[in-house]
Parts: C-alpha cells; structure tokens; sequence
C-alpha cells in the first residue's frame, strides 16, 4: 500500500478513510461539496484535518490526535505533487524554468535542474514551449506543461484536482491520452466529474457524497452497475428517486414503477432506481407499438416495456447515432428514424417506456456496503 | 439705532445717580460702530484678544475680528488684496511690504518692543547662565533661521557678543524653537521675551545683557480709511493697551 | 472636470510663478544643492528602511491571521490619514533625548536628535504605509494558490518567497517603493517637529522650501517646482508599472 489515509474535517463535515496502492490510480467521483477536494489539500499538506492519519511509503505525512504524538509534515517535505484544474504556471519564469522548479527545490543545480526539466517537456511534447513565458500559452498547452512540472519533482503520488475541466473539448482527448502515459505505473488520485475521465484513467473509483465514502470498486464495476445515484448521474443513467414497495418503487406522484432486480430495502424506504438511456424509448401515445423496441436492450430479445411515465419534451439532442430525448424526469436514445416517425418537438407530450428488467434499485443515498 | 442705544444707556446710567457701575459708560456722542477685521503678528495672538475685548467693551456696538499669522504671511496676503483695516507686525521690514505697497491709510506708529531671552528647560539640563554658554560644545543649541526674524535678531546678539554658534537646529518659526526646548530635545535656545512668558512654567527664561542690540520693533498702521480702524489704532498705542503689552512681556517703544 | 481642475491649475499656478531667467541659479545655490542632496539620501534611506520592514509587515497582514491583525492593519495605515505634526510629536515622545527609546539609546550613547537619523525616521514613519498597502493588496491579489503550487513541488517556504511570492509581487514592490520615495522625499512636518531643520544636516527640500518663501519666494517657487517635476515622474512611472502588472498577470 503506497498511501493511507484517514481523515475527519468537522467544520466542512467530511470524514474519509482511503487507500491508494502502489501504481494505482484512483478517481474520487463527487457532488461539489463533497469533500474531495477537502480530501486532496489534506493529503498535499494544504490543509489541516481535525484528526486523522495518512502515511505515504513508509512516512508519516501526519498523525493527529489519533493516539500517537501529533505529526504534522509541512506540503514541501510530503512528495506529493498537485496539478489543478488551472495550470498555475508561475508567469514569471521561462516554461522550462517552470519544470525546472522542483528538481531545484530539490537541490540539484540548475544546469542539472534544466537538463532534467528539458526530458520532461519533450515527455509532454512540449520542447517548442521551453523559452517562452507561460502567458502566451494556450490553456491545453500550459496544461501539458503543468503535468512536466509536477512529474519533474519526481513525487511518490500525484493529485489531479479534474485537471481536464477547463480545457476545450477539442484539446482534452490528446491531454487525456498523455496523461494514460503518464499515469501508468505511478501512483495517483484523480478527482473528476467526467465518467471518460474515471474510464481511461482510473484503476478504481471512489464516490464520495456528503463527505463520506459511499461506494468504490474497480471503475467499470462502479459505473456500470452503480450503487449510488450520483455514480449513476456520472455513469449518464437515468435516476428515478421513490418508496420501495413490493415489485419496485413509486415516485412522489403515485406512479408505480415494476424493476426486476429489487433492493434489499424495506417496504416505504427511499429507494433510487437506475436505468441507461439507451434502454429507454418514447411514443407520442399511451399504448406502444410493436416497432417502437427501445435502441438498447440488455436483458433479452424481446422488451416487456412495463413501465410507463409520462412526460414533456425539454430538450431534443442528436447523440452520434441516437437522438436523446429528454424531459425533467427521464432521457431516453432513440434512434434518427424513430424520432423522425414521431415527428418529435420541443413541448410535445410523451410517454417514456422501459423494460423493469433493465433498472437497477438501491437504497437512496448510500452506496452497498457504506451504510452511515 | 447703533447711534443711540449707547446714549440711551448712558442717560439711564445717570438718572441712577447711587449707582456707579465698574466700566465707565462710553462718552455721550461717541459715533463708532461696525466691525474692523485686525490682522496681527501672530506674537501678539494673547495681547491683541485682550485688547480686542476691551475695545468692545468700551466701544459697545463694534466689533474686532481678529487674523493671526506670521507677519510675512500677513504682509503678503494684504499686498494680493485681503480686506485688513488695521495691520500689526513684529517687524518694520513687513510693515514696509505694506506701506511700500500704497495700502497703508496712515503713517505707522510703534507700540511695542520685544528682546531675546534663552530659553531653557525647567531643570536647565546644561546649566546655561550665559549667552557665552550657549556656544560652548556641551549644549545643544536651538535657535531660529537667519531667514526670519528672531534668527535676524539672533544674529545681531551673537555678533555683538562676539560669539559664533554652532546650532543643533535653525528652525523656521519660533514656536518650532520653543517645541525642542519644551520636549527636552534642545537644552537651549534663543526666543522672545513674550515666548517666554507665554510658555509659562514649561520653560525658564534666562535675560542677557546682549539682548539690547536686537530690539525688534512692533509698528501698527490703519489700512482702511474708517473712524473705527483709527479709534482700534489709537488705543493700541495708548497706555491702556502699554499695561496689558507690559504684562505679556513686550517692552515700551 | 471640476475635481480635475482644482489638481492641475494649483500646478499650472505655480509654474506660471516660476521666475524662469534666474532658475537654474536658484536650483543650484548651496542651500538648495545641501537640501537636494540630504533629501535624496535620506529618502533613499527611509525607501530602504520601508523595504526592509515592510515586507515582513505586508506579508504578515496578507498570510497569515491572529487575534487584533485588523487593529495592527489600521495603525500601520495611521501615518496615512494622521497630520504629519502629529507623526512627528509621536517620534519625538518615542525617540527624542527624553523619549521612551530615545532615553535609553541616549545611555548607550546614541543620539537621535537633530540627526539625519531622525529625519530617516520621519520619512519612514510616514511612507512605510505606501509600501505596506501597495504590497499587502498585491499579495492578496496574486492569491497563496502559487505559492501552494511551489510547496508542493518541494520548495521549503524560503524558498517559496524567494522564488515565487517575492517575484510574483515585484512590480507591487516596486511601484509601492517608489511611491514610499515620494513621500519621503515630499515629507515635512514630522521632520520639522522631531528633527529640526539645519543645512546639510535636517533640512531637506521642504523645508528648504519653507524657509526659503521668508525672504527668497522666487527660490521657493523654483524649489518647489522640482519637487512637482519628481512627483510627476513617480506618479508616471508608477502607472507605467501597474500597467505592466496587469499586463503580465492578465
């Protein structure tokens, strides 16, 4: 185990227990507020938790109050390297300077600096930069840069506070792919809202909500099959929240909903039901159709769409190959044809059908395993 | 109405022929009224306010606004047209500026004379005695520029001595002289007899014989031709003001 | 418009007075050459001095929080909004012969008094609050998100002001030092209350200035206009400054 770390922060109500293996990457998923990047600061040294413990390698980053003496290693002694979602070059030095800054802070001196600083940059494609000033950089490239710098001071684990948020969707897939390089083989924590992120990245994912760990498992495991609505959200499922009843869930509006895979939950308990858009389809009147089968069947050849809601079109959104339908309460993909045949608008009503054998029910707000 | 009220009073004032008041009632047919604005050498700030009031007093229905400055101050704002009817300085060479300058109504009168004093601390650190004293190494020695007036002054005094000083400071102002002795920063210095007595007990003076060389004089002129502005002159310069100059300090001319 | 006017006609004012045939004569007599040269070493001195304390002032004020840091901020700003007059009684209770330190100095056989000492200390008093507000709203500004960054790079936090805050807010620094110089230069009523005024010793341009407008106005008036030339070119140079912190920043 390269890092452990357990943390309790009571005046932003957070209180974790985590770890991280050598080599492994772990993506933290999260509602803003949850704590993650209370979480990260913790870990880099930035700030103080209330009590906890958390050892890297061997080396106590900090004790407090947890039996032990307290020990609190300052952020320059920890070697953890943070990159943000800003690249937050220093403006007043050269790019490569900027690389060049941890291995000086490490004392080596500043031919051997600049020499290890130059191999970083060509890692990150990014040699042309090296005598320019960060400011003319583009905010794709001073990430790139941002990366070298953080992994020239050699660090024993990285934390990725959603390093991919602000860049350009045109940029982020080729930072993506050398950040997969980079990543491999070292050990990291990556906090982001975006599922690609987690897949391409991630050997495991952590869901945090309320500043509690509500699920984790290995990342295919965790978005796939969610336990946890926010993992769900993420994983782009639709989320339905009701009161458990004897064949599924009833939603606030007295509409009963049959899911083929009940929840260990009681009868009345809030319960979340989950179900991918793709599984779901659409018709402009009550009863279905025999062509209407939704684009995206999991559980068998034929579709037993027993569920019915019905709803107003919000939004209508051409998906590569699906056009995704969406009201307040449901998405569903359906294919260019269908949506041509139902001559769909913004404002028509509609009735959203899917297969219960498709849905997945769990407790509201608690992931399995994770009961607060 | 200004006219009669003064009359008016005085007629009553003798019906009540068992009553005799402290002030003497204004001479029946005195026709001064309105107001004079005095500017003065701000030397004379306690002497002139005393004078001001007992003016009013005798001559009920005027009024004395008084304008305190530096003379050179004063001088020249009456030479860029500032409304003074009656104009006092420490100094002849300011009271020039203005009767050089065509704005005097009159010919100026002196009033009153003012000599140097050391000055010292209460506990006169240095034990100062003489004027000699203040040149010795060990005394620090505040006294005012060559530039203004009591440094001119100074000057003269040191010559006649036949003493060269060599001063810790050549302050502008004689009150900024005043402020190093008073905190204690200087253990000596020369200022005017009047600045003394002002000071009251936060110094002591000290007299020398040299001070006669320096005397400076303090000449008074009306600059607007008015009754009042001459009556305001007049009493300046007579015995009644000679007592309350005398108290402050100031010498006879 | 009217707000501008009062500033610049004041100045068009005084340079109209300026008696041109005879000013570089009047700008270069002894006095006023004595009184050129003490100020510019003195307030060179006090810049120094503002520097030296009051860069750890601004970056106690910035980063770091206690009990009282918003009554320390209002009385480091003080000199700001207090009459110089004030200022210097203030100096001269603190460090005149008879002064809470300057009794004691005086022991140890320093004496402040009618010193160029005490006119550094004047300018001092009375320009550190420039530096420390310039500085203290740059540092806040510049935020501490850099300075976490080279932390967590490894940068022991020497080394992080070294090479990353102190950087960060060298145009701050720069502007707040030259505005400090101003000030210094221009200072007059503490120095004339704490240190005296004597040729070549205490008697800096002001007070030259105030001395002069006694018998010499003409001086006085060409005196005074250097000092508004340098205020000029601070003032310029400063803005200059700014712009190129935002520049770099932006």
């Amino acid at each position: 185990m390269t890092l452990s770390l357990r943390l309790r922060v009571d005046t932003r109500d957070v209180d974790l227990d985590l770890q991280v293996a050598a080599g492994e990457t772990v993506a933290i998923l999260g509602p803003n507020g949850a704590g993650k990047s209370t979480l990260l600061e913790a870990a880099a040294g930035l700030v103080r938790p209330d009590a906890g413990r958390a050892e890297l390698d061997g080396r106590v980053l900090f004790a407090l109050g947890s039996g032990e003496p307290d020990r609190w290693l300052p952020p320059h002694e920890r070697g953890i390297s943070l990159l943000a979602q800003e690249a937050l070059l220093f403006p007043h030095l050269s790019v490569l300077d900027n690389v060049a800054f941890g291995p000086r802070s490490a004392g080596a001196s500043t031919r051997e600096a600049r020499r290890r600083a130059a191999e970083w940059l060509a890692e990150v494609d990014g040699s042309e930069f090296a005598d320019r000033r960060p400011g003319g950089l583009s905010g794709g490239e001073a990430q790139r840069i941002a990366v070298a710098r953080a992994l020239a001071s050699e660090p024993r684990l990285l934390l990725l506070d959603e390093p991919l948020a602000s860049l350009d969707v045109s940029v982020a897939p080729a930072l993506r792919r050398m950040l997969r390089r980079v990543l491999a083989g070292r050990s990291a924590i990556l906090v982001t809202h975006d599922a690609l992120d987690a897949y391409t990245l991630a050997d495991r994912v952590v869901v945090i909500e309320g500043g509690r760990i509500v699920e984790q498992g290995a990342t295919r495991q965790v978005l796939e099959r969610p336990r946890s609505a926010f993992a769900a959200r993420i994983a782009g499922l639709n989320v339905l929240a009701g009161s458990r009843t004897a064949d599924g869930l009833r939603l606030p509006d007295g509409t009963g909903i049959t899911i083929g895979d009940p929840a260990p939950a009681p009868l009345g308990a809030p319960v979340i039901a989950a179900i991918r858009p793709l599984a779901v389809t659409v018709d402009t009147a009550p009863a279905g159709r025999a062509t209407d089968a939704p684009v995206g069947r999991t559980t068998g050849l034929t579709a037993r769409l027993d569920n019915t809601i019905r709803g107003t079109v919000h939004d209508l959104e051409p998906r590569g190959d699906v056009i995704r339908v969406s009201s307040g309460l449901l998405s569903a993909d359906i294919s260019p044809a269908v949506a041509a045949d139902l001559d769909l608008a913004v404002g028509d009503t509609v009735w959203f059908r899917f297969d219960g054998a498709d849905a997945v029910l769990y407790p509201a707000g608690t992931g399995s395993g994770h009961q607060k | 109405m200004n006219v009669r009220l003064p009359a008016a009073a005085a007629l009553i004032a003798l019906g009540l022929t068992a009553c005799s008041g402290p002030a003497a009632p204004a001479p029946v047919g005195d026709a001064l009224s309105g107001t004079i604005v005095v500017y003065a050498a701000a030397s004379l700030t306690a002497t002139f306010t005393t004078l001001a009031a007992d003016f009013e007093a005798d001559h009920p229905g005027t009024t004395v606004t008084l304008n305190f400055a530096g003379s050179s101050d004063l001088a020249t704002q009456i030479t860029e047209g500032a409304p003074a009817d009656v104009f006092a300085t420490a100094d002849k060479k300011n009271m020039a500026k203005v009767t050089g300058a065509g704005l005097a109504a009159g010919t100026p009168m002196d009033f009153a004379t003012n000599t140097l004093e050391i000055a010292v601390p209460p506990d006169n650190p240095a034990g100062v005695t003489s004027l000699a004293d203040l040149a010795s190494a060990g005394v620090t020695t505040v006294v005012c520029a060559p530039q203004v007036p009591c440094g001119a002054a100074t000057a003269a005094v040191m010559a006649t001595a036949g003493l060269s000083l060599t001063p810790a400071s050549e302050e502008s102002s004689v009150t900024d002289v005043l402020g190093k002795i008073t905190s204690g920063e200087a253990d000596a210095g020369l200022v005017y007899v009047t600045d003394v007595r002002t000071a009251g007990d936060a110094v002591l003076g000290i007299e020398f014989p040299e001070s006669s060389s320096a005397v400076n004089t303090y000449p008074i002129v009306a600059v607007t031709d008015g009754a009042l502005a001459a009556a305001f002159v007049e009493y300046a310069t007579g015995s009644a003001a000679r007592d309350v100059l005398a108290a402050a300090g100031f010498g006879a001319p | 418009m009217v707000g501008a006017a009062l500033v610049v006609l004041p100045l068009v004012a005084i340079v109209a007075r300026v008696d041109w045939a005879h000013f570089v004569p009047l700008i270069t007599s002894e006095s006023s050459l004595a009184a050129l040269s003490l100020g510019l070493r003195t307030s060179l001195a006090a810049t120094a001095l503002c520097v030296l304390l009051g860069v750890p002032l601004a970056l106690t004020l910035a980063r770091t929080s206690f009990r009282g840091q918003r009554i320390l901020r209002a009385l480091v700003l003080l000199p700001l909004v207090l009459p110089p007059v004030v200022g210097g009684l203030a100096l001269l209770y603190t460090f005149g012969r008879r002064g809470m330190l300057g009794a004691p100095l005086r022991e140890l056989g320093v004496d402040i008094a009618f010193s160029p000492t005490a006119v550094v200390l004047a300018q001092t008093f009375v320009a550190m609050p420039f530096l420390v507000v310039s500085l203290e709203g740059a540092l806040r500004t510049v935020g501490t998100r850099y300075e976490a960054v080279g932390a967590t790079l490894g940068a022991r936090p020497t080394t992080v002001l070294r090479r990353v805050t102190l950087p960060l807010v060298l145009p701050a620094l720069v502007s707040g030092a030259v505005l400090s110089f101003a000030r210094a230069l221009g200072e007059f009523g503490a120095t004339l209350t704490f240190a005296g005024s004597l040729q070549g010793t205490t008697r800096t341009l002001p007070l030259e200035i105030y001395l002069q407008r006694e018998t010499d106005p003409d001086a006085a008036v060409a005196l005074s206009l250097v000092l508004v030339v340098v205020a000029v070119v601070i003032v310029a140079v400063t803005y200059r400054g700014r712009g190129s912190l935002m520049g770099r920043t932006g």
